[in-house]
């Protein structure tokens, strides 16, 4: 199971990359182990205002659908339209290809977000 | 809660990579390579399910076809040797105990397959019936037999090559819902034309000692491995009912669209005289399918149907169906609601879609009989 180091990590298995005042998310590999075959994911539009540990979408597996929570507050400026077709690279790829959404940063508690040390700590 | 049971495979399954989960009591597979491959497996190839942790007992004695007469909503005394019947055992208020296989083995000597989850429970109810009647004995085999379900359009050529050539052109010959003996591996084992996928396939009753080796065997033979994900996608399109979804102490075969099990011409039978009733009187709700527009709307258990802006039902099971491209669940529906066609609102993800109902199976070209 893959954890990049440069990565920080939400309690709800989302990963967070912040470059640039823009936060990009998706879920980890651990996530999409323990959802299995994802076959359909809902996310916002781009302009779309999101909450911090507010539901940005759902992800729908074979045997469950869950919700995903967003990490910041801002304005969606990009989502990854490949999911909409191929759903299945969140599986294949969850740190690459299977990214879900870039937010414009308003605010977010960076407090709240774990290293990749403690997120390891929290599934193992 | 005490230990979670392992079957004589999960060695096989954890050396596999399967991902496993508590069912039932069990520590079972509930997928290996991933659960659309493994349905798609099954579809166009063959796959393999263990089984094993279904119940299975024999009921033996000149006064066992009786005592299930009067067990089960089928006639198993009418039944052939080597012939299955699917059947109830129904609570005397017409409720359904369980769903389980009955198979003739020979004039007094009778094979019963029960769900995992009700196995303990099946077991009191049938030996307590039994023994008030008498001329019968109950034996569990579960322990020392194992159970793989061999599935899919190839399956009977990748059995016939692990049989002896005598045995293989007798394979051919098997018809769906009976059972034969087989050398398999150097024994005489108990094979079985059945199944929960809608495809060709097989359900070997193995020693337990030997599972091991026949697992091994089959993914040798290129089967892909497969997990309760796998099996419960395929039989949701098939529109198998599925205990504790689909069937349930609450309901009967009647309003479950099993009318086909109960044969109400028997004498006397447990929960006659309620589904002989419910037959005169009519049914109020009744068992159906609901197909959505669009493979990205997935019914799940529990989601409401609307309709004219009320709730009218809950779904007890749903799911994306693979091999339709499109999403499926089934429900107890008002029987006013209930004709295929009929359109409904199925809420979902804080808004409500289109579902149709329909009469299952959703799925109809399966190879089950070819």
């Amino acid at each position: 199971m893959k954890i990049p180091s440069d990565l920080r990590y939400t309690k709800e298995h989302e990963w967070v990359s912040v470059e640039d005042g823009v936060v990009t998310v998706g879920i980890t590999d651990y996530a999409q182990g323990e959802l299995g075959d994802i076959v359909f994911v809902e996310l916002p539009e781009v302009g779309d205002e999101v909450e911090e540990l507010d539901s940005f979408g759902t992800i729908e597996a074979v045997k469950t659908v869950s919700e995903l929570f967003s990490p910041a507050t801002g304005t969606v400026e990009e989502v990854n339209e490949a999911l909409e077709d191929k759903p299945e690279l969140i599986n294949d790829d969850p740190y690459g290809d299977g990214w879900m959404i870039k937010i414009k940063l308003g605010e977010m508690n960076e407090d709240e977000l774990l290293s990749a040390k403690d997120y390891k700590d929290m599934i193992v | 809660m005490s230990e979670l049971k392992k079957t004589p495979l999960f060695e096989q399954h954890v050396a596999g990579g399967a991902k496993i989960v508590p069912f039932a009591g069990w520590q079972m597979p509930v997928s290996v390579s991933g659960i659309v491959q493994e349905h798609e497996a099954v579809r166009k190839a063959a796959g393999m399910f263990d089984v094993s942790h279904m119940g299975r007992f024999r009921l033996a004695g000149s006064g066992a076809a009786t005592a299930l007469d009067y067990l089960t909503t089928g006639r198993c005394s009418a039944l052939d040797n080597g012939k299955f019947l699917y059947t109830m055992l129904l609570q005397p208020d017409g409720g359904v105990i369980d769903d389980l296989l009955v198979g003739r083995e020979s004039d007094d000597v009778f094979l019963i397959v029960v769900n995992a989850a009700n196995a303990d429970k099946d077991w009191e109810h049938m030996e307590r019936v039994c023994t008030e009647l008498g001329g019968c004995t109950l034996k569990d085999l579960t322990g020392q037999l194992a159970l793989v379900a061999l599935q899919g359009p190839d399956s009977r050529k990748i059995l016939q090559a692990l049989l002896p050539s005598g045995d293989a052109a007798r394979l051919e010959q098997l018809e769906y819902y009976r059972m034969d003996n087989y050398e398999l591996l150097g024994e005489q084992t108990v094979i079985s034309r059945t199944g929960y996928t809608g495809e060709l396939g097989y359900e070997i009753f193995v020693r337990a000692g030997q599972a091991e080796q026949l697992w091994q065997k089959l993914l040798d033979a290129g089967v892909t491995p497969c997990g309760l994900g796998a099996r419960d996608t395929l039989r949701l399109e098939l529109g198998y009912a599925l205990y504790g979804h689909e069937l349930d102490s609450e309901h009967t075969p009647l309003e479950a669209g099993l009318g086909w099990t109960v044969d109400l011409s028997k004498e006397d039978f447990i929960g006659k005289s309620v589904l002989v009733k419910q037959k005169e009187q009519g049914i109020s709700t009744r068992l159906r399918g609901v197909i959505t527009a669009s493979p990205r709307q997935i019914p799940r258990p529990g989601y409401a149907l609307i309709a004219a802006g009320k709730e009218v039902a809950r779904l007890v099971s749903g799911g994306p169906a693979p091999s339709l491209g499109a999403g499926i669940g089934t429900a107890y529906i008002p029987a006013g609601l209930a004709e295929p066609g009929t359109k409904l609102r199925m809420e979902l993800r804080r808004d409500t879609v289109e579902v149709e109902v329909v009469r299952p199976p959703f799925y109809r070209q399966g190879t089950v009989k070819a």
